[in-house]
């Protein structure tokens, strides 16, 4: 039963990915993406990770792809013109291909199993998930956090740039 | 297999009567805009109007379905089904008694904010693909409305979960009634208030309801479509208006419990079923929604994104941070 | 449990609601199709503006605002997102887990108020 789910996982996701990189239309393309964010959210849901699906699907797919739906209206793209894309050059295409391969081959060789911390499987299963990933992320992380602060104001200060000129 | 069969039965159940609750919801809402207005509602069709809702959904289908011209085909018929596909799973997360939960997810209250965010998708989509100026300008602006007020609306539940303590809603009900008030509305009033004003705009209602007003851009994205496509925004607009009751009676006033203070004074109170006091916290908050779009008039689009940036993010980010200190400092 | 052979039962119903309302869409749309009328006239299929015939194409002048707003939105949403682990782990946090986060809290509010102050977040009537 679970290869059945993975064997559809398998296929959909790369069929997915295959149209959105393919479609002419820039909206399609993004609504392809919205479609494979959909299905990698799923995807977490049987690695037990179900905070992680939903931060997917609401910060990822709802308002990450929602910005890029904005930039693609805002630069007006209606169609790319066709035979000057560089997939079609075989330049392109041997590109393509050679990066696909060397990610997949560091991906497939730099598995290793973790250290065993102290949040054991059985302490993670009773307290669940957020609250597990929330006592670690803040009591073990802390300067993270305070960084992320700090990088999220790099945003602020390039929309205050961006409205101040526009006025 | 028997519990496949069984969850198939209790998902038609519930789909069942709360669409059915939708229907008479409109009866309801033309009834009291029109007692409000000094004038009798439907009267015609059935005793008193009652079988208004089923003329009205039996009329739908025998409209003509118009596709405009130069509009994209799959995305304008794509649309209202996302739209009321990711509004009507909420329902599966709802407890709607103590032991009747479709599916009892641990992050439920987080799983009803993700489908929201994407349910933003199929209005831009609507406006974008009817191929009209101001469709896509009334599309982008309904959008626009519902991402800030998203915010606010996370903010106001945030607090809820740090009394709770869990994302999960039945538990959050049950860490609610071992609490002195009993509800979270009152210990929580700001939060109270910013979640009800960010559950009228993020529904798109009055007085927020600018995208459908009909004398700004026509209906806004919905301008071009007609028949049961428009049936079906609609049908997502009033099941969410029901989710945001739900969780307006689930996580701020107590679910299917009543307060253990009330329980003190009136002891056969006890006895009534869950369900019950959970249908009248939901149906007053209906009754509010109607309430407000009888009374109010519309804000501008301008004073509507004011109000959900500059007022409403600080008054959730303060009542956390209250909710925090109390909670920290042990009283 | 053995990695890999984990399936959330628990989620069945959402999927189950999924294929529901799909279908009730689709069968809706499908009996619509074939009891309504279908009268062709040219007139019916043009963009409606008030009388107008349609003035241009929708995708000219794309207001700023909007962009700017979605970019606020993404930072403000990841910033809700990161309340939720701190609200949920509430009580088993240690002091500067809870200060940490105060502490982000108050960078967030110093980038809102620079906002305010700029004027990017009040929406200008063009």
């Amino acid at each position: 039963m679970i290869y059945l789910i993975f064997a559809y996982f398998c296929a959909s996701m790369i069929g997915i990915t295959l149209m959105a990189l393919t479609r002419k239309n820039p909206v399609h393309s993004v609504l392809w993406l919205l479609l494979l964010f959909l299905h990698i959210a799923v995807l977490y849901l049987f690695l037990n990770a179900e905070f992680l699906a939903v931060v997917q699907v609401i910060v990822y797919a709802g308002a990450i792809l929602v910005m890029f739906l904005f930039t693609v209206f805002l630069l007006g793209a209606k169609e790319l013109p066709k035979g000057k894309r560089y997939t079609d050059l075989p330049e392109g295409k041997a590109l393509i291909g050679l990066s696909l391969t060397g990610v997949f081959i560091g991906a497939f060789s730099s598995i290793t199993t973790a250290w065993k911390g102290k949040y054991t499987i059985e302490y993670i299963e009773k307290i669940g998930n957020t609250k597990a990933l929330g006592v670690m992320l803040f009591n073990e992380y802390p300067l993270a956090v305070f960084l992320l602060g700090i990088i999220l104001l790099i945003p602020m200060i390039a929309v205050a740039v961006i409205a101040w000129r526009a006025k | 297999m028997i519990e496949l069969i069984i969850i198939f039965i209790k998902t038609a159940v519930v789909f069942g009567v709360v669409l059915a609750h939708v229907a008479y919801t409109t009866y309801a809402e033309r009834k009291i805009i029109g007692r409000a207005q000094a004038r009798m509602g439907p009267m015609e069709v059935g005793p008193y109007g009652l079988l208004q809702p089923i003329a009205d959904f039996i009329k739908i289908f025998f409209k003509e379905d118009i596709v405009p011209m130069n509009a994209e085909k799959v995305l304008f018929q794509i649309a209202p089904l996302i739209v009321l596909v990711f509004t009507m799973i909420n329902l599966t997360v709802i407890p709607f008694d103590r032991n009747f939960i479709l599916a009892d997810l641990n992050i439920g209250l987080l799983f009803i904010l993700a489908s929201a965010s994407v349910a933003v998708y199929g209005i831009i989509l609507a406006g974008w693909s009817s191929n009209s100026r101001y469709s896509f300008l009334g599309g982008l602006r309904s959008a626009s409305q519902v991402l800030s007020y998203e915010i606010a609306l996370g903010l106001s539940l945030a607090g809820v979960v740090l009394s709770a303590g869990s994302l999960n809603l039945r538990e959050i009900v049950i860490a609610q009634h071992n609490t002195v008030f009993g509800v979270y509305a009152i210990p929580q009033i700001i939060g109270f208030i910013v979640f009800v004003i960010s559950a009228f705009a993020e529904t798109n209602r009055a007085p927020f309801d600018l995208p459908e007003a009909e004398t700004e851009l026509v209906a806004g994205y919905l301008t071009e479509y007609s028949a049961f496509r428009y049936a079906l925004f609609f049908l997502a607009e009033y099941v969410a208006m029901y989710i945001m009751a739900f969780l307006c009676a689930l996580c701020f006033l107590g679910g299917w419990t009543i307060p253990k203070f009330i329980i003190d004074i009136l002891p056969f109170l006890e006895k009534v079923p869950g369900i019950l006091w959970f249908a009248i916290k939901v149906y007053a908050f209906i009754f509010l929604y109607i309430w407000v779009r009888a009374t109010l008039p519309r804000y501008r689009f301008d004073q509507l994104l004011n109000i959900g940036w500059k007022v409403l993010i600080p008054a959730g980010i303060v009542n956390l941070l209250i909710v925090a200190f109390i909670k920290r400092l042990g009283l | 449990m053995e990695p890999g052979t984990y399936i959330p039962y628990k989620y069945l119903p959402v999927f189950i609601a999924l294929v529901f309302s799909t279908i009730f869409g689709l069968g809706g749309l499908l009996i619509n199709k074939l009891v309504a009328p279908r009268k062709f006239n040219p007139v019916k299929f043009i963009a409606y503006e008030s009388g107008n015939l349609p003035s241009g194409e929708p995708k000219e002048r794309f207001f700023i605002g909007f962009f700017l707003l979605a970019i606020l939105f993404v930072v403000f949403d990841v910033e809700v997102i990161f309340l939720y682990p701190w609200a949920v782990a509430f009580d088993l946090l240690s002091i500067e887990g809870f200060w940490v986060m105060i502490i982000f809290i108050g960078l967030i509010l110093v980038g809102y108020i620079y906002e305010i102050l700029i004027g990017a977040l009040t929406w200008h009537r063009k």
